[in-house]
């Protein structure tokens, strides 16, 4: 069998038995990687010598584990890809740009020290939107990652490369960030599972910063299982991040429990118009079977979620104009030579960024400009608080909301980089979630002639337990 | 048009963007790019302001996802140590010595 498909759990339980090493499951790993890298793009960096030296010393502590503990942490040994805009010291980290293309980390990310300390093994840095701004991967300086479901298509955005790497068996797991949707809506398209983390669960120190007050770092897996011992592994507060939530959390392993325990609202809003009728069909069915296994359904509606893209495209070019000032050419990064420090500046931001970053920069900008900033910005933060309280509403009521992740399969590449508007609304159903910094996964639930389609579930702050359990009795 | 080109112009000079001197990879010259900007974001503006038909003079502004406080510490410096700072430096694209280097802010006739 081939080791490159086993979940992280069987894994696990392989190393355990000694069935087989983990420098055995990373070189699977790694096979598959050369086999199919070239022509899906998944990875812009592969570690190759670093996760085989990194899976010799795993294999050691396994040995060292099993004889003073009997077991060891579900990740030491496992082979995981890890979006490029997250930091690992000593190595590339481009967010997909050409201005941070020679830039190598000068620290591990929180995330990445916590991995490290359990053991996990990094085959690589994945493909991304630049600076993860889209909705396919396509934006990147690297050229765009091809959906393994059919290489003609995208494979969602902006965590691309570390879905399809899932997908395609070159690691057992990922990590992806989600601001409007990029862990949800690539899990979605190329039918994995992905999970965004309620805001300040999971530390973002040394996560390249896009839209401050909406990222997340979040894993991908093959199954609900392995979505929860990464978050397990890379949660909990961190004086680095100053939004990191003084709470203590504690995953635990998903629990397949009656449907009969279960109330799910459905929001009207969210078959509507735009939904393709072959998605909603499945959606539909999907929630008639729960139905019919003792789940209580409930139709909801949450009104102002019509206007949560429209808040959405505001509130995040903002933040993004502030959180990009910082790419100067002078403390790191790529720098184009000139006469002085403007002309620097000019064309190394202007040579650097590619066109859709350019774009939000600029509309960021204006909306935060003096005579714009109470219409615009100002305006969106109030609706952001009227979306927020529609979700605390209905959770009185219900344990968790069932939506489409996108309104359709995954979409021909090219078919929308000149028409950002159409683009936005793959990641309708998405956004809401990150503006009201709620916890929510994507889990496949069928296919249409062989592109997945993904169902979304929400829960109310910090409820990741609660749709883990879901989607594991789903599955 | 919601903005107009000369709108574009002068937000790109305050983001340090040049955009008539590349012109765009896909959209060739130098004109082509302002304008392209022009009708997007004209468009993106006409679909954001349907936020300006949402009552919302009782609202608070929501700066955050969750109910975060402020964190607060002593501002005290701390040695990080010459490994850390080697690092740094050398991730400059010009260093002299212990300094990151950068090109003048004025031109000097020689």
């Amino acid at each position: 069998m081939d080791l490159s498909e086993l979940t992280i759990l069987q894994a696990h339980q392989g190393l355990k038995n000694k069935k087989f090493s983990s420098q055995e499951l990373v070189k699977d790993c790694l096979s598959e990687i050369k086999k199919n890298n070239k022509k899906i793009n998944a990875f812009i960096t592969i570690l190759e010598r670093e996760a085989i030296e990194q899976a010799e010393n795993a294999d050691k502590k396994i040995v060292s584990f099993l004889s003073t503990q009997g077991d060891f942490p579900y990740l030491m040994g496992i082979p995981l890809a890890i979006k490029d805009n997250i930091l690992i010291e000593g190595v590339l980290a481009t967010a997909g740009s050409k201005i941070l293309s020679n830039y190598k980390a000068t620290y591990d990310a929180t995330v990445i020290k916590k991995l490290r300390a359990a053991g996990a093994i990094f085959l690589g840095k994945t493909n991304l939107d630049e600076f993860a701004m889209g909705s396919s991967t396509e934006s990147s300086y690297f050229g765009p990652t091809k959906n393994p479901c059919d290489l003609k298509r995208v494979p969602g955005g902006s965590s691309g490369g570390s879905a399809a790497a899932v997908k395609s068996k070159m690691c057992l797991g990922a990590l992806g960030s989600d601001t409007g949707g990029s862990i949800r809506l690539p899990a979605s398209f190329c039918g994995v599972y992905g999970l965004k983390t309620t805001y300040g669960r999971v530390s973002r120190f040394g996560l390249i910063a896009m839209a401050s007050s909406l990222d997340q770092i979040g894993p991908f897996g093959k199954c609900a299982d392995d979505l929860a011992v990464i978050l397990k592994t890379i949660e909990g507060r961190d004086s680095l991040d100053s939004t990191s939530a003084d709470l203590l959390f504690s995953t635990e392993l998903p629990q397949k429990k009656s449907l009969k325990n279960y109330t799910f609202g459905v929001p009207k809003e969210c078959f509507g118009q735009g939904l393709d009728k072959e998605v909603k069909k499945i959606i539909e069915k999907t929630i008639a079977d729960l139905e019919k296994k003792g789940a209580k359904i409930k139709e909801v509606s949450l009104p102002y979620l019509d206007y949560a893209l429209a808040c959405y495209y505001i509130i995040m070019p903002a933040e993004v104009s502030a959180n990009l000032a910082r790419y100067d050419s002078v403390k790191y990064g790529y720098s184009a030579e000139a006469n002085n420090l403007l002309e620097t500046y000019l064309k190394t931001r202007t040579e650097g960024f590619g066109e859709v970053v350019r774009r939000r920069i600029i509309l960021g900008t204006y909306t935060l400009s003096a005579g714009y900033y109470d219409a615009y910005y100002l305006q969106a933060q109030k609706v952001r608080t009227l979306i927020k309280k529609d979700f605390a509403r209905v959770f009185k009521t219900i344990d968790a909301l069932i939506t489409p992740t996108s309104p359709t399969t995954a979409f021909k590449i090219g078919e929308k980089m000149d028409d950002p508007l159409t683009m936005y609304l793959s990641d309708v159903y998405t956004v809401p979630v990150n503006l009201a910094g709620l916890p929510a996964l994507s889990m496949p639930v069928g296919d249409i002639d062989g592109l997945p389609v993904g169902l979304q579930l929400i829960a109310k702050h910090f409820e990741e337990n609660k749709i883990l359990d879901i989607a594991k009795t789903i599955e | 048009m919601r903005i107009t080109k000369e709108e574009i112009q002068h937000l790109a000079q305050l983001v340090r963007l040049k955009l008539s001197a590349q012109g765009g990879s896909a959209s060739g010259g130098k004109d082509e790019e302002i304008k392209k900007y022009q009708k997007q974001i004209s468009e993106i503006l006409d679909y954001v302001s349907k936020l300006q038909k949402v009552s919302t003079a009782s609202v608070q502004p929501c700066t955050g996802g969750t109910d975060l406080e402020n964190v607060l510490r002593e501002d005290e410096a701390k040695e990080s140590g010459k490994e850390t700072r080697e690092k740094l430096l050398a991730a400059a694209p010009q260093r002299a010595g212990n300094l990151i280097k950068t090109k003048g802010i004025f031109n000097f006739k020689k």
